[in-house]
């Protein structure tokens, strides 16, 4: 339907056939240039010491100074493996469960139960962070936690509860959990939006070929999916070296038993700099996350494009 | 198609440094941040030679500013930062506030006054934006949460010394305060805050719940050394069972140590050293490789053993709340007639008599100073104006009172029979301001005349420390000290809740702990702290 | 006529959608119930579906504050709307010059937008910007415009649906008729995409909702607060009082419980939960607009 572009007949055509196109393109690029571009400058900080009276263009250079704190700790490695592997294990499940509730969420038929569903669903999204720690510390606290309390002592009656704030080994389930139970209502959402564009024509001629759901699915929904996959798996991996701050410092309570698994880069520079507040550091940090997203975005796209010119972001 | 993409790219990237490089004029070209240039201070003290100057020409130029108040001038607006409760909104009554406060400056030292209360948690973010925004900020609150170390190592705070401001125009806050307490200002030689309380002191203890103790027929008694808590926590344990819980360690990141025992600490988890007793030794210590501490994480996995501790150590209920619905028994403390007033009366809301037990003598610390004063930010345009209020403040009890208690009949009612003891109406709770003189000012009732006379007392008692106005300035190590602050994170917890598995298990956990500061560098941290420190001793 | 294998499709997605729904709702409940918990039980006995005793002593405090919190509403509310539709506008507008892979320039375009989901000058040049530059500070242009409006993230997914689902021959025909460009965006093409514009305004209206940091950052004058930073506030002082040495205890002043907190998160949701039905009205009007097509 979205008919494949006739790139042979693309035609040479004048300025003033696109000039509507750059009009448009106008207000979000001024937008850009004051919120994005303009600021740009303050990335020299990274490089810098920063001092309030000199401001940021009058601080004294001091080379890579302020990146020696990232590596300088024993955990460099432990908290870089963390970020790396929580995003990207987070992306595959977030394609994986976000298309199937999508797919599964398309075959409900009957209006209330579909409202009832689709706002159910999307609860999780809507509480802040903070909130969420709360009522993950009311079903995982070892004395009066739900959990413990409820199902471990009440239901299989076994005397001691597990120390979830205590064990590093249950944070990467817990952690997944919650961050799939917070993202997958949206997850869906932005899913079931290119679903419901799919011309319900395809699928009546496959169920006249006599085609069973799965084959559907298979032949139909996921190729016709495949940009919108596509897109969001590149547009994440921008944010590979970054880590929502909320879910890995607030939710587990800040429990260094647990940094083993829970240290990430974010939570990182804030334990380290709590104290200092030196914003030289705290930007070379942003600094070098935003090279590694953009080396991961950049090597994505290519690899994207040379296996499917149209599916590529830029 | 790759030379394309680089193509692409490489357009991109020009098109982010012509941006930068149009940011950077901009930035620079409105000239809001350049304006207190002068890391060679020469330009700065001229510009204000100049102004002061300017203004006056009754003070010579070396003199810098004149020590009179120009009263012919247009008055000067100084903003003061007040910190406050976070969700208050005092707007109804500011605009009364200022007023009455305007009342006052007017005619004494030519300003007027806009208060600018800000919310706790926002203090330091508030401070640097608005420093770096070139806002309109003259007299600032530093204070714990907005630190001296912090604010001047990064440039946000005057000199008060520069042209003399302090000599000239501070005379009665010199006066109040002492040269000593003023003197604890000081960093690296420059005059970068001034206390704001006149009574500083505290001594280390405990509150606790005596209406709990009486019941159990425990007896606490009213000084001693925290190694007795052992004895009474046991004992209380024994009496009153286990549903009322005899030690809280909050998340158990910061020491409580600290509360504990009287040692002078660097850093507010002791990442650039403590030293242990100021009064006989001036050596820097790494805190946990201390035989105090080591017995500190014994005691502790002891308590933990025998169910004293809070069972649930990622708790994030406070402390003061499991106390106030008597599930506590104590809370360790920096106690003095003030905060006492404050804990007692906090009982009586909650119906539990208060007693308090001591383990050091009043003492008047780096630490205790630290906690609130006043500094002028560096973007303010007149800081003898910001220093004429500071002045006024010391000498006119009726502002300080204002600023304190806000105004009578609408935050406060005095007392029957009474002009200096007050009912206030919980209004205006300015929990976190510090300043003026004491001496004269205001007392809310319960407590009575004697209040100010018992506080002058402990004053007078306390011992100072021989660090008194020490800071270490930290800029060359900022690396060290935030990987170490790290570690103390990452290790605390499980040490000061007790959760290793046996008495060895802590032990090395302990080495393993002490280990990793090394490895980050604590030893190099407090050797430069100390070197640091002989020098400023020798200054002395 | 349904088939056996579309039965057995719509048995199981009700199985996951009850489970999903069971999964998202019982933390919701708790969220609730703990509002309407006494303190002390709570303290003692943690949160319980079934707590051994109720009380509306959160709402009250809610109530006594109620000033602040009806005013930190308000301006919520008019920031949230205010952004929403200029980031709809935005956002939409720019994702479809994007669409257009044919325009000179177009890949230099969409590196422009992208390079900003990657690099950001930081707080201090931002706010340095935005405060003597433009000005906005302690107005409700501070609320709305920083960082908040527009990102690359968004532009991409309305950039794609477009791509994806709107046929080339509805432009085609359109031109015949004579539409300029701009009439083609509003008449043709927004309606086409309702499904995905209710993402991002979702999306959006979210951040918009829970956003507190412009507050903090571009806000002193207490009246322009939003509900979100006042609640983010009172959440923060705990931690804030713990690192004043005063004592361990950390306490000047009553600070409002967990239970309180409770109360003022589910409060805070309440207007999302009830505005959330009509963006699902425009869902479906976007499935009706998407079966008619083509």
């Amino acid at each position: 339907m979205n008919g494949k572009k006739k790139r042979g007949t693309r035609t040479r055509k004048g300025f003033r056939h696109y000039l509507p196109y750059y009009l448009m393109f106008l207000p979000g690029l001024a937008y850009l240039i004051i919120n994005n571009y303009m600021p740009l400058y303050g990335l020299q900080l990274a490089f810098k010491n920063f001092s309030y009276k000199k401001g940021i263009s009058g601080s004294d250079f001091i080379g890579f100074k302020n990146f020696k704190f990232l590596f300088a700790t024993k955990d460099a490695l432990i908290m870089v493996r963390n970020t790396l592997l929580y995003n990207i294990v987070w992306i595959v499940l977030g394609v994986v469960l976000g298309i199937t509730v999508a797919i599964l969420f398309h075959e409900v038929r009957g209006k209330k139960a579909k409202r009832f569903y689709q706002t159910a669903i999307l609860l999780p999204y809507l509480m802040s962070m903070v909130v969420v720690a709360y009522l993950a510390y009311a079903y995982l606290a070892s004395d009066t936690g739900l959990i413990n309390n409820s199902i471990i002592k009440g239901l299989l009656g076994k005397e001691n509860g597990v120390s979830w704030y205590m064990e590093a080994k249950y944070w990467p389930f817990i952690l997944t959990f919650i961050n799939q139970w917070k993202s997958i209502g949206f997850g869906m959402l932005l899913y079931l939006a290119s679903l419901l564009g799919i011309d319900n024509s395809y699928y009546e001629a496959a169920m006249l070929d006599g085609a069973t759901k799965w084959q559907q699915i298979r032949t139909i929904t996921l190729p016709l999916l495949k940009p919108t996959i596509i897109m969001l798996v590149i547009l994440n991996l921008g944010h590979v070296f970054r880590s929502d701050f909320g879910l890995f410092y607030q939710v587990p309570m800040n429990q260094g038993t647990l940094y083993a698994t829970t240290q990430t880069i974010d939570t990182y520079v804030y334990r380290a700099l709590m104290q200092t507040n030196n914003m030289g550091m705290s930007a070379a940090a942003s600094f070098l996350q935003s090279v590694v997203g953009f080396i991961f975005i950049v090597s994505a796209n290519a690899i994207v494009r040379k296996l499917d010119k149209n599916s590529s972001l830029f | 198609m790759k030379k394309k993409m680089v193509s692409a790219l490489l357009a991109g990237a020009m098109l982010a440094s012509l941006m930068a490089g149009c940011g950077n004029d901009s930035g620079s070209g409105d000239g809001s941040t350049e304006k207190q240039t002068g890391s060679g201070t020469e330009q700065g003290s001229d510009e204000q030679k100049d102004s002061a100057g300017g203004e006056s020409d009754a003070g010579g130029e070396e003199d810098g500013y004149s020590a009179q108040i120009d009263m012919e001038e247009e008055p000067y607006e100084v903003a003061v930062q007040l910190v406050v409760l976070p969700g208050t909104d005092y707007s109804a009554f500011e605009g009364q506030i200022e007023e009455a406060i305007d009342a006052i400056t007017l005619p004494s030292i030519n300003c007027t006054v806009d208060v600018q209360y800000v919310w706790i948690n926002e203090v330091a973010d508030k401070t640097s934006l608005a420093i770096v925004g070139d806002e309109k900020i003259d007299v600032v609150s530093v204070m714990a949460l907005n630190p001296l170390s912090s604010l001047a190592s990064q440039d946000m705070l005057m000199d008060m010394n520069e042209g003399n401001l302090l000599k000239n125009r501070g005379p009665v806050l010199t006066e109040v305060l002492g040269q000593e307490l003023v003197d604890a200002g000081v960093v690296n030689g420059q005059q970068m805050a001034v206390p704001a309380q006149m009574y500083s002191a505290l001594r280390k203890g405990i509150y606790y719940n005596k209406t709990a103790t009486d019941a159990a027929g425990v007896t606490i008694p009213e000084s001693g050394s925290w190694k007795d808590l052992d004895g009474i926590l046991h004992d209380f344990a024994a009496a009153a069972g286990t549903d009322t819980m005899g030690w809280y360690l909050g998340q158990g990141t910061s020491t409580y140590l600290y509360w504990l025992v009287g040692y002078e600490r660097f850093g507010t988890l002791g990442q650039e050293g403590v030293i242990l007793d100021p009064f006989t030794d001036t050596t820097i210590e790494n805190l946990y490789a201390t035989d105090l501490f080591k017995d500190y994480a014994l005691k502790m996995y002891q308590w933990r053993k025998d169910g004293i501790l809070q069972k649930d150590t990622t708790d994030s209920t406070s402390g003061q709340d499991y106390f106030n619905s008597g599930k506590l028994l104590a809370l360790p403390a920096d106690l003095s007639p003030e905060t006492e007033a404050t804990y007692t009366n906090l009982g009586a809301a909650n119906n539990i008599e208060i007693g308090y037990m001591y383990f050091t003598d009043p003492l008047l610390t780096t630490n205790a100073v630290d906690e609130y004063m006043w500094g002028i930010a560096s973007n303010c345009e007149r800081p003898d104006k910001a220093m004429d209020f500071l002045n006024l403040l010391y000498s006119n009890t009726e502002l300080a009172n204002i600023l304190k208690y806000g105004l009578e009949g609408t935050n406060y009612d005095f007392a029957e029979g009474s002009d200096t003891i007050i009912n206030t109406n919980g209004t205006y709770n300015t929990a976190f301001y510090r300043g003026g003189d004491t001496r004269e000012m205001y007392v809310v009732a319960p407590a009575d005349e004697t209040y100010i006379s018992t506080w002058e007392e402990f004053e007078g008692k306390a011992k100072v420390s021989p660090v008194l106005g020490y800071i270490f300035l930290d800029a060359d190590y900022q690396t060290e000290v935030s990987v170490i602050a790290n570690v103390i994170n990452e290790y605390m917890p499980t040490l000061q809740s007790g959760l290793c598995a046996s008495e060895e298990a802590t032990l090395e956990y302990l080495d393993e702990f002490n280990a990793a500061l090394e490895a980050a560098g604590m030893s190099d941290v407090i050797a430069a702290n100390q070197a640091q420190l002989d020098a400023w001793l020798a200054a002395q | 006529m349904v088939s056996k294998d579309q039965k057995r499709w719509r048995a199981a997605a009700h199985i996951v959608m009850i489970l999903l729904s069971a999964l998202a709702l019982l933390p919701f409940l708790l969220l609730i119930i703990a509002s309407f918990t006494d303190d002390t039980v709570a303290l003692t006995n943690g949160y319980s579906y079934f707590p051994e005793k109720w009380s509306l002593g959160a709402y009250a405090y809610i109530i006594s504050n109620s000033s602040t919190f009806v005013r930190g509403y308000g301006m919520t509310i008019v920031v949230t709307v205010l952004g929403l539709v200029l980031c709809i506008i935005l956002t939409s507008l720019t994702a479809y010059v994007l669409s257009k892979r044919d325009i000179p320039g177009i890949k230099l375009m969409n590196l422009i937008v992208i390079f900003t989901m990657l690099f950001n000058g930081g707080l201090v040049a931002t706010y340095i910007n935005y405060v003597t530059i433009f000005n906005i500070k302690d107005t409700i242009w501070a609320l709305v415009v920083p960082s908040l409006l527009m990102n690359a993230f968004n532009i991409m997914l309305v950039r794609n649906y477009f791509q994806q689902n709107i046929p080339e021959e509805i432009y085609e025909s359109a031109r015949i008729d004579g539409a300029n460009e701009l009439l083609i965006f509003l008449r043709l093409v927004i309606p086409l995409s309702v499904p995905i514009l209710a993402t991002i305004g979702l999306m959006s209206g979210i951040a918009y909702w829970n956003d507190w940091q412009n507050s903090l950052y571009y806000i002193d004058d207490k009246s322009l607060y939003t509900i979100q930073a006042i609640l983010n506030s009172i959440n923060e002082s705990i931690t804030a009082l713990a690192s004043i040495a005063g004592s361990a205890g950390a306490t000047v002043a009553d600070l409002p419980s967990t239970t309180i907190r409770m109360a003022v998160a589910a409060v805070a949701i309440l207007p999302v939960l009830l505005v959330y039905p009509f963006f699902q009205k425009y869902f479906a009007a976007g499935l009706m607009a998407g079966s008619v097509k083509g």
